[in-house]
């Protein structure tokens, strides 16, 4: 009997035994039965399509959207197609997920230095907030943002919460002033490349001096201010050569309590629909006398109540020379008195009884018991002397100033072109609408906390476990060379758990970008809640699918391929 | 993520390409069931559900129409609340037989989206619900203002063309579902709330203060909503149209549930006849029993029962028939000879 490890080697290892072989044989027969499954899905899904009569084909993307979207990155209305609404939804996306994966890694990293730190408080706090998040489904937190926290206890309207020129309410988000690029800002682009430029250049000199001394110091901050240096010249030099068209015109119609800018096509000095809009004109709106009409008491369909309390429009101290609240019936400026919490425009009706000529307690009406003044059929006028206020025209040619129920001398003053002109929120008269300046909508902002709070909690745990895995001894032998416990941190430790954190850093940048499609779940209007929409109003469910499916992943690879680069380059290169 | 599943449930069905094989009526039949999409959150009047389980409504009576006419038993409904968004998909891909759930009957849906739709059952129109303290009374009043509306429903559509149309301003606050949206307007998020008429009576109840808001006079569009099948199965479909002609053709002929045993024996009107199944012949060529518009009088009852029993005076409703009333009183109900 031969051994059986003694094979003689000149025998031929029969087709069947040979590795190679059968490892080119397992592949063609995994491709062979791939390649049948496609055939009978291709087959099936064909023969589906035509029973159900479902659309197929990516024909009715160029179809007409015909519904709204509330907030777009790029100039959208109902008119737009459908593929410019799902371009729509993939902006938000990005909006959301490119600054929540920036909070959520500073967030996760303060939380986790929390974690490590050596004080009780902060320790068990940075323990609590990990426990609790990581454990509670992304969907609730999001339902907790927006419709428990947000909408709920922000006030509504033109009630908003006000600081300074930034306002915060729960039907507009946070609207504050911003700086458009106007239709000057070529003039300045030539600079901020220069700028740019300059500031890499900075940037390598200086990191190359810094290593060629082997100090310590950041690159960042010089080129940093190279920029800054060459973007203010050139932004100066721009704002001399920044000019309007010849042909611009721009109108106010204090009726309707707006102010066009369209360029007049057709020459003909009036605005008309051939004309085409044109953005960004900064205006100076001026009412000589103005004045609003309120109605305090909250009328209902079947009952009438009295509220004492009343609330004008909004309006900056720095927009008026004057202002008073009157009764409209001038017999009841002898009994009643008004109060203002917020001069001039929200207040208190009360009955002054003590005559001290002040508000007390109880002298206004009581809504719980009704006690308090009664049966008074009031409204309040609000007179304003020399009303100033500085809007900018928007995309569409047009922005709003207020609509006082009567004025006299309404009049308006062009402001000189610049490259970037600063929108100021032109909070609304009466409804909620806001124009002017920039918003972050109560959605945006519930799903961008949820998620940057979500992913901040896994995040923090990564980044400690990183720096805990940097061998005790490094902390040590740092100590010993004398550097202190910032140095130590900063120089040592952290850049050795950098390299451990950037790839689950990742996976939790993506985690974040796809989570961004419960979005829908706060009336966000991201990718996937866009696409249902249109899946909806077309009918299209397959093609539909496969956009979704497509977008995600060009979204989600191009995301990991250029953290990956950084990675590559962060790593220790072994030899 | 119902709405995801529901997109990948489309994916399934047209993959394995079964599911529809079979006659809608015969896998009624072999489970014993009528599955009708309704809607999920509730919409007091015409689609309720109370703490037990039971569905009660003016859209549930007809699903009942339905079980009663094909299986002979009102109650054998298997009940899907959808959202505006998934009850397409919900149709198409046989998740659900029939979908009585305030749809609107578009000629999108009829062709692109694969629906066929019976005989309108309530002719709406879409209006806006505002705080009686607003101010606004006209449609031009809602320059300026934030509205919140419903995704995937023809309101979204029609307010965007009608603003436009009027050259007014305003955002829009949309979601899928209309609970959050009802609780922001609620909260003062959004200067009004817009959907059908009906569908504003029926939630304005559910707000904290119903007393606080008004239904604007102005009605922006038509809404004919009804009962819709998918397409492929015209013998499903015959049956659902003429289940609702019956309910309208017996509130022409005076047949209601109490009185229709009396009328069997005694008419000598041979339209009522045919209709009750006294002759049999036309309504066995549905592939039903004789008896089955009997059977949905008598159990469900006719269009005016129906109607007052889910919306009339006697509800918190209280929705005036208007042109919801057979054409013998100047409405829009009319159908066709059984014959
Ligand atoms: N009739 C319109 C609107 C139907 C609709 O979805 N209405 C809303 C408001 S009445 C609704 O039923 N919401 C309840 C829900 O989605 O749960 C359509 O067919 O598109």
């Amino acid at each position: 009997m031969a051994s059986r490890t003694a094979r003689p080697s000149s025998e031929v290892v029969p087709w069947y035994r040979n590795v190679k072989l059968i490892a080119v044989f397992a592949q063609i027969i995994f491709v062979v039965i791939v390649l049948i499954v496609l055939a009978i899905l291709v087959f099936n899904v064909s023969r589906g399509v035509k029973t159900l009569g479902v659309r197929t084909g990516f024909g009715f993307l160029a179809d007409r959207a015909g519904f709204p979207l509330s907030e777009s990155l790029i100039p959208y209305d109902q008119n737009a197609s459908y593929a410019r609404a799902m371009l729509v939804g993939v902006l938000n996306t990005l909006k959301v997920a490119l600054l929540g994966v920036v909070l959520a890694t500073l967030l996760g990293i303060m939380v986790a230095l929390m974690r490590l730190s050596n004080n009780w408080i902060l320790k068990q706090i940075a323990t609590v907030y990990i426990e609790t998040v990581r454990n509670i489904p992304l969907v609730i937190q999001i339902f907790f943002w927006f419709s428990v926290l947000l909408v709920p206890s922000l006030p509504s309207g033109v009630n908003a919460l006000r600081f300074g020129p930034i306002y915060f309410n729960n039907s507009s988000g946070l609207i504050f002033p911003w700086p458009f690029a106007s239709s000057n800002f070529r003039h300045w682009t030539i600079w901020l490349i220069l700028a740019l430029v300059l500031a890499i250049g900075v940037y390598w000199w200086r990191r190359r001096t810094l290593l060629r001394l082997e100090r310590p110091g950041n690159p960042f901050w010089p080129a940093a201010a190279a920029f800054l240096l060459v973007a203010a010249v050139g932004y100066f030099i721009a704002l001399a050569q920044s000019r309007f068209p010849e042909n611009l015109l721009v109108s106010l119609d204090a009726d309707r309590g707006r102010v066009n800018s369209v360029l007049d096509v057709n020459a003909n000095g009036t605005v008309d629909n051939q004309d085409t809009p044109y953005a960004t004109v900064p205006v100076i709106v001026t009412f000589e006398s103005a004045s609003f009409e309120v109605n305090p008491q909250r009328r209902t369909e079947q009952r009438k109540e009295i509220n004492s309390a009343f609330a004008f429009p909004s309006l900056r101290k720095s927009e008026f020379e004057e202002a008073r609240v009157e009764f409209v019936n001038p017999d009841l400026n002898d009994r009643l008195s008004v109060h203002y919490t917020g001069f001039p425009t929200t207040g208190i009706v009360y009955e002054d009884r003590n005559e001290n000529e002040r508000f007390d307690a109880g002298e206004d009406l009581d809504e719980s018991t009704g006690e308090g003044f009664e049966g008074n059929d009031y409204k309040l006028v609000l007179f304003i002397e020399g009303f100033k206020r500085r809007v900018l025209t928007e995309r569409d040619g047009e922005t709003r100033v207020p609509r006082f129920d009567s004025y006299e001398n309404a009049s308006f003053e062009r402001l000189g072109p610049s490259p970037l002109a600063w929108s100021f929120p032109n909070f609304p008269t009466d409804k909620t609408l806001v124009t002017g300046g920039a918003t972050l909508s109560v959605s945006y902002l519930a799903l961008l906390l949820a998620l940057t709070f979500y992913t901040a909690s896994f995040i923090a745990e990564i980044v400690r476990g990183a720096i805990l895995s940097v061998p005790k001894g490094q902390t040590e032998a740092s100590k010993a060379l004398g550097l202190s416990n910032n140095q130590t941190f900063n120089l040592v430790v952290f850049p050795q758990a950098f390299r451990i954190i950037i790839p689950p850093l990742i996976s939790q940048f993506l985690n974040l970008t796809k989570n961004s499609s419960l979005g829908i779940f706060c009336s966000y209007q991201e990718f996937f809640a866009v696409s249902s929409i249109v899946n909806n109003q077309s009918g299209a469910s397959m093609p539909i699918f496969f956009i979704l499916i497509g977008g995600y992943l060009i979204i989600s690879l191009t995301f990991s391929f250029l953290l990956n680069l950084y990675n590559a380059r962060t790593q220790l290169v072994e030899r | 993520m119902r709405k995801l599943i529901s997109l990948i449930a489309v994916l399934a069905i047209i993959v394995s390409g079964t599911a529809l094989a079979q006659a809608t009526i015969e896998q009624i039949e072999s489970r014993d069931s009528v599955i009708c999409g309704v809607n999920a959150t509730g919409l007091p009047g015409f689609a309720t559900v109370d703490e037990s389980g039971n569905y009660a409504g003016f859209d549930v009576d007809f699903c009942r129409a339905v079980a009663a006419a094909v299986l002979g038993d009102a109650s054998k409904v298997t009940y899907r609340g959808l959202s505006a968004g998934e009850r397409f998909t919900a149709l198409q891909t046989g998740e659900v037989d029939v979908l009585i759930r305030n749809t609107t009957w578009t000629s999108n849906r009829d062709t692109a989206l694969g629906l066929n739709f019976a005989p309108t059952t309530f002719y709406d129109g879409q209006g806006f619900l505002v705080r009686g303290n607003s101010g606004i009374e006209t449609l031009d009043d809602l320059d300026g203002t934030t509205i919140c509306v419903q995704s995937g429903t023809t309101t979204e559509l029609n307010l965007a063309d009608v603003m436009n149309a009027n050259g007014l301003e305003y955002e829009a606050i949309i979601n899928e579902q209309s609970d959050p949206l009802l609780a922001a307007y609620d909260d003062g998020a959004c200067d009004a709330y817009t959907t059908d008429k009906s569908g504003l009576v029926a939630q304005r109840t559910q707000l904290r203060d119903p007393s606080e808001h008004v239904i604007m006079d102005a009605t922006i569009s038509k809404e004919p909503l009804g009962p819709s099948v998918r397409h492929g199965d015209d013998q499903f479909f015959d049956i659902v149209k003429w289940v609702v002609f019956a309910t309208f053709a017996a509130e022409e002929y005076g047949i209601t549930s109490e009185n229709v045993d009396d009328v069997m024996i005694s008419t000598q009107d041979s339209n009522i006849k045919r209709l009750l199944g006294v002759e049999p012949e036309k309504v066995e060529e549905f592939g039903l029993s004789a008896d089955a518009f009997y059977q949905v009088i008598k159990q469900v009852g006719n269009y005016a029962e129906i109607y007052n029993r889910n919306l009339g005076p006697d509800t918190p409703f209280d929705v005036p028939r208007g042109l919801n009333s057979s054409y013998v009183d100047g409405g829009l109900l009319y159908s066709p000879p059984v014959r």
